[in-house]
């Protein structure tokens, strides 16, 4: 993949997933991954800038005797996300008008 | 390079951050690698990157956060006194400002009239002898000269009015143009 994914359209597409279901770092990174090219560890500084906006907020859940960090979407988060949705569309329609991708 | 090292090098350089920010990345990288199957012990990937750019990555991001909630914060602050100080002046303005705005008033409405009754009564000695000239049915010479005479004079106090008048807004404009000019200056 030689488009890099990262500022906005990573926050877009960690709080597609989010709001799909909660989940956690390693399950988020691991979805990412199979669809994107992210190295595992910049998860991080996305979770924390969407969750300091409150965007995202946390919860602890207990397994197998160790604690794992939940995220879930907050009311912002889905109004921003909806947003999101609305400039990719746009952005999108944008390139396929400079490509011809949408003479296909 | 073993998960121990890659957690050593990525708290070695993010150190510098809050107490509680550190205890958040060691907790969620320590999960990861857990979650991954990567013992301390283990080998760490290497689709996890470099230890020290994953700390360069969070140092920015963490930089940038602060610097917005710094500013945020500070500019909410001011917009909160200054709005709480305009209230509390207004309020305590009252007793004072009200009669002084009154006083203002009353002095502005006195210098308008002042103003007319000047206008007027020098209009009035201008139309009344030339009135007096038109309708009188009996005139004699001496009364014809007395009031052509008032008349000229009034022309001559309308001259003087308008050149005291120019001076006055003369003086005025020149003070205000030097205020204008004070407050540019500081």
């Amino acid at each position: 993949m030689s488009f890099s994914i990262s500022g906005p359209l990573l926050d877009f597409c960690v709080l597609a997933l989010v709001e799909q279901e909660d989940t956690y770092g390693y399950e988020l990174t691991q979805r990412l991954i199979e669809a994107i090219d992210i190295s595992e560890s910049t998860m991080y500084p996305v979770l924390r800038r969407l969750s300091k906006n409150r965007y995202l907020e946390t919860y602890d859940k207990a397994i197998d005797g160790r604690n794992r960090r939940y995220y879930r979407i907050t009311p912002e988060g889905i109004k921003l996300l909806k947003e999101y949705e609305l400039d990719w569309e746009t952005f999108k329609s944008q390139i396929d008008q400079i490509t011809g991708g949408d003479e296909a | 390079m073993k998960r121990s090292e890659f957690m050593r090098v990525l708290l070695k350089y993010v150190k510098s951050l809050p107490k509680d920010e550190v205890e958040n990345i060691k907790s969620y990288y320590d999960e990861l690698f857990t979650e991954a199957g990567v013992d301390l012990d283990d080998e760490v990937p290497d689709s996890f990157g470099n230890p020290k750019r994953v700390a360069l990555e969070i140092l920015a991001e963490s930089e940038y956060l602060d610097e917005v909630e710094v500013k945020g914060e500070r500019v909410a602050k001011e917009k909160k006194t200054n709005k709480w100080l305009i209230i509390l002046l207004a309020i305590l303005a009252v007793p004072v400002g009200i009669p002084a705005a009154l006083a203002v008033l009353g002095g502005v409405v006195s210098v308008v009239l002042a103003v007319l009754a000047v206008i007027f009564g020098i209009g009035a000695m201008v139309v009344a002898p030339i009135l007096v000239l038109i309708f009188s049915e009996s005139l004699t010479v001496p009364t014809i000269v007395s009031l052509l005479g008032i008349t000229i004079i009034a022309l001559g106090f309308i001259l003087l009015v308008v050149a005291l008048g120019k001076w006055l807004i003369g003086l005025i404009s020149q003070w205000i143009s030097r205020k204008t000019l004070e407050r540019k200056v500081q």
